[in-house]
C-alpha cells in the first residue's frame, strides 16, 4: 500500500514537471510602429517569433481559453486573429475607421472593439468573425472594459472625460459618470466592485463604485498615465506614466504612493504575469518591455521588442 | 480675493483646448553633440527663449516665468504662433518637457499637428554635452483619409525638420563661444 502510494505521488510529481515544462506563457506585444507583434516567452524572456499584422497595431486582448490574440489596427480598420499555436493571423476582421480598445465576454464569443473616429462600440462574433451588433457610445471611446457578468460594458470616452456603463447586448446607456480629464485604460476590480479609470490629462485615476455607479474616490499618479493593474495578492495597483516613464504603485486600499518604478522611455501597456511574480511594460518609446518583479518591485529585465511597442489590453496567455 | 475670483472664472470660460489623443501617436528621435559642459547647456536650455538663438525659423519668442508651468510663444518665419507650456522638470536628468496644444480646427500651416511632447535632455558625451530632443506628436487630421500634405509622415517631417534646426543652431552656438 505504501509503496503504490509513493509510485503514486512520483507519478504526480512527473506530471507535475513534465506539465511545467511544456506550459508556456506567451506575452503578445504590439509594435504600433512597424506593424508587427513580437510574442515573447515569458519563461527565457525571449522574443520566439514576430507576427506582421495590420497597420498601426495598438489594442490587445488575448481569449480567455487561450486559444487566440486579437490585436486592433486603427492604421487599416482591421483587427487581427492570431492563433496562439501557429502564431499566425489567421483571419483579418474589416472594423470602423479606427478600432482600438477591445474587450471579450468571458465566454469569449464576443469581441467588443471600440471604434475611436465613429464613437461607436461593434461586437464581433467570434465563431463567424462577423459584425453582429454596434451601437454609439461616448465622444473618442479610448477604454472598454466588461463586468463580471457580461451584462454591461464600460467605456472611457476620452473627449467626453465620462465613463459610460452599457447594456452589452441592447447598447442601451444605462449610465454616464464624469471622470477626470481625457479618460483612458479602464481596469475592474471583480473582488471589490470597482472600476479604475486612467485620466491623461487630469494625471489621476478615478475610482468608480460600480454597484452605485459613483466616483467613490480618485487618486494623483504622474505624466501622461494610462493603464492601471490590480496584484490582489499584495493589495497594490500599477499605473503607467507615460511621460515620466514610470510606473506608479499605489496601495489598493489607501490610494497612496508607495513606490514609483522607471522603466523604459514611455511606457503604457502592462499586464501582470499568470503566476503574479511579475508585471510586463511595453515602451513605447524605446521599442522595449520592462519586467518588474512584483516582490522587489524592481526592473528585473528589458526585453528588445520593436518600435513603438505598445500592448494596449490583455497581452498574455497562459498554456 | 476678487481678483482671484476672476482669474479662476477667465480660466473657467476660456474655450477647451483641444485635447484629443488619436490613436496613433508619431515619434521623433534626434541628437546632437555640442561643445559645451551638459551644465552651462542645461542651465542655457531653461531660458526659454534661448531657442530663438539657435533656429533660425523662429523669428520671435516671449516667455513667462521659468520652470514647471511655465510658456513661450515662438512665432515661426511663416507667421505661425506656436505656444508652449513647461510640464515637466526634471533637474537630475537635466530634462525638459514642453507641450504644445492647437486650438481645436486650428491647423498649423506647414506643422499640421494638434500636440505635441517635446523632451529635450542634456547628458555628458566626451569633453561636451550630448542633446537630445524626443517626443511624441499627434496629427491633427482625424478620420482615416489624410490629404497629402497632412498625413503622418508630412507631419513628422515637418517636427523633425523644426527640431533639427534647433539641434542643429545649438551645435554651431556653441562652437562659436
Amino acid at each position: 500500500m505504501e509503496v503504490r502510494f509513493k509510485n503514486f505521488l512520483f507519478t504526480l510529481l512527473f506530471w507535475a514537471l513534465a506539465n511545467s515544462a511544456l506550459a508556456q506563457n506567451l506575452a503578445f506585444i504590439t509594435n504600433q510602429l512597424e506593424n508587427t507583434v513580437s510574442v515573447i516567452d515569458t519563461a527565457n524572456k525571449s522574443v520566439i517569433k514576430t507576427i506582421e499584422v495590420g497597420i498601426k497595431p495598438a489594442g490587445v486582448v488575448a481569449s480567455f481559453d487561450n486559444e487566440y490574440v486579437y490585436v486592433s489596427n486603427p492604421g487599416n480598420q482591421e483587427v487581427s486573429v492570431i492563433h496562439t499555436d501557429s502564431l499566425a493571423v489567421v483571419k483579418s476582421i474589416k472594423v470602423g475607421q479606427a478600432p482600438l480598445a477591445m474587450t471579450l465576454s468571458h465566454d469569449d464569443k464576443k469581441l467588443f472593439v471600440a471604434d475611436w473616429h465613429m464613437d461607436t462600440v461593434f461586437t464581433i462574433n467570434t465563431q463567424s468573425f462577423e459584425i453582429e451588433n454596434e451601437f454609439p457610445v461616448g465622444d473618442a471611446p479610448s477604454g472598454i472594459t466588461i463586468s463580471n457578468d457580461d451584462k454591461t460594458l464600460f467605456v472611457a470616452n476620452k473627449k467626453d472625460n465620462a465613463v459610460l456603463f452599457v447594456d452589452s447586448t441592447s447598447g442601451k446607456i444605462k449610465s454616464e459618470i464624469k471622470v477626470g480629464k481625457a479618460p483612458f485604460g479602464i481596469t475592474p476590480d471583480y473582488d471589490k466592485h470597482l472600476l479604475y479609470v486612467v485620466n491623461v490629462q487630469s494625471e489621476d485615476v478615478t475610482v468608480i463604485d460600480i454597484k452605485n455607479a459613483k466616483v467613490i474616490n480618485s487618486f494623483p499618479v504622474d505624466t501622461f498615465p494610462y493603464i492601471v493593474v490590480i496584484d490582489e495578492v499584495r493589495n497594490h495597483l500599477f499605473v503607467t506614466n507615460k511621460r515620466d516613464s514610470s510606473v506608479s504603485v499605489v496601495d489598493r486600499t489607501s490610494y497612496e504612493e508607495i513606490k514609483k518604478i522607471y522603466v523604459g522611455e514611455m511606457p503604457e501597456g502592462i499586464n501582470m504575469h499568470p503566476d503574479g511574480q511579475s508585471l510586463y511594460v511595453a515602451n513605447w518609446f524605446d521599442g522595449t518591455v520592462s519586467v518588474i518583479d512584483t516582490n522587489t518591485l524592481e526592473v528585473t529585465e528589458t526585453i528588445e521588442t520593436g518600435e513603438g511597442s505598445r500592448a494596449y489590453g490583455q497581452f498574455i496567455i497562459e498554456r | 480675493m476678487n481678483y482671484i475670483k476672476l482669474s479662476l472664472l477667465s480660466i473657467l470660460l476660456i474655450p477647451a483646448l483641444a485635447s484629443a489623443h488619436g490613436p496613433t501617436p508619431l515619434k521623433f528621435d534626434l541628437e546632437v553633440e555640442v561643445s559645451a559642459s551638459p551644465d552651462e547647456v542645461w542651465s542655457m536650455v531653461n531660458k526659454l527663449c534661448s531657442v530663438k538663438d539657435w533656429n533660425e525659423s523662429i523669428t520671435e519668442c516671449s516667455s513667462t516665468g521659468e520652470g514647471l508651468g511655465a510658456f513661450r510663444e515662438l512665432t515661426l518665419d511663416n507667421g505661425e504662433v506656436l505656444k508652449e507650456e513647461v510640464t515637466k522638470v526634471q533637474e537630475d536628468r537635466k530634462r525638459i518637457l514642453t507641450t504644445l496644444k492647437v486650438e481645436g480646427g486650428r491647423v498649423i500651416k506647414g506643422m499640421p499637428i494638434r500636440s505635441m511632447g517635446t523632451f529635450l535632455s542634456v547628458a555628458e558625451s566626451g569633453s561636451g554635452a550630448k542633446v537630445k530632443i524626443r517626443g511624441t506628436a499627434y496629427s491633427s487630421f482625424e478620420g482615416k483619409s489624410p490629404p497629402p500634405d497632412r498625413t503622418d509622415a508630412a507631419c513628422k517631417a515637418a517636427v523633425e525638420a523644426l527640431h533639427t534646426k534647433t539641434l542643429n543652431g545649438m551645435k554651431k552656438y556653441f562652437e562659436s563661444k
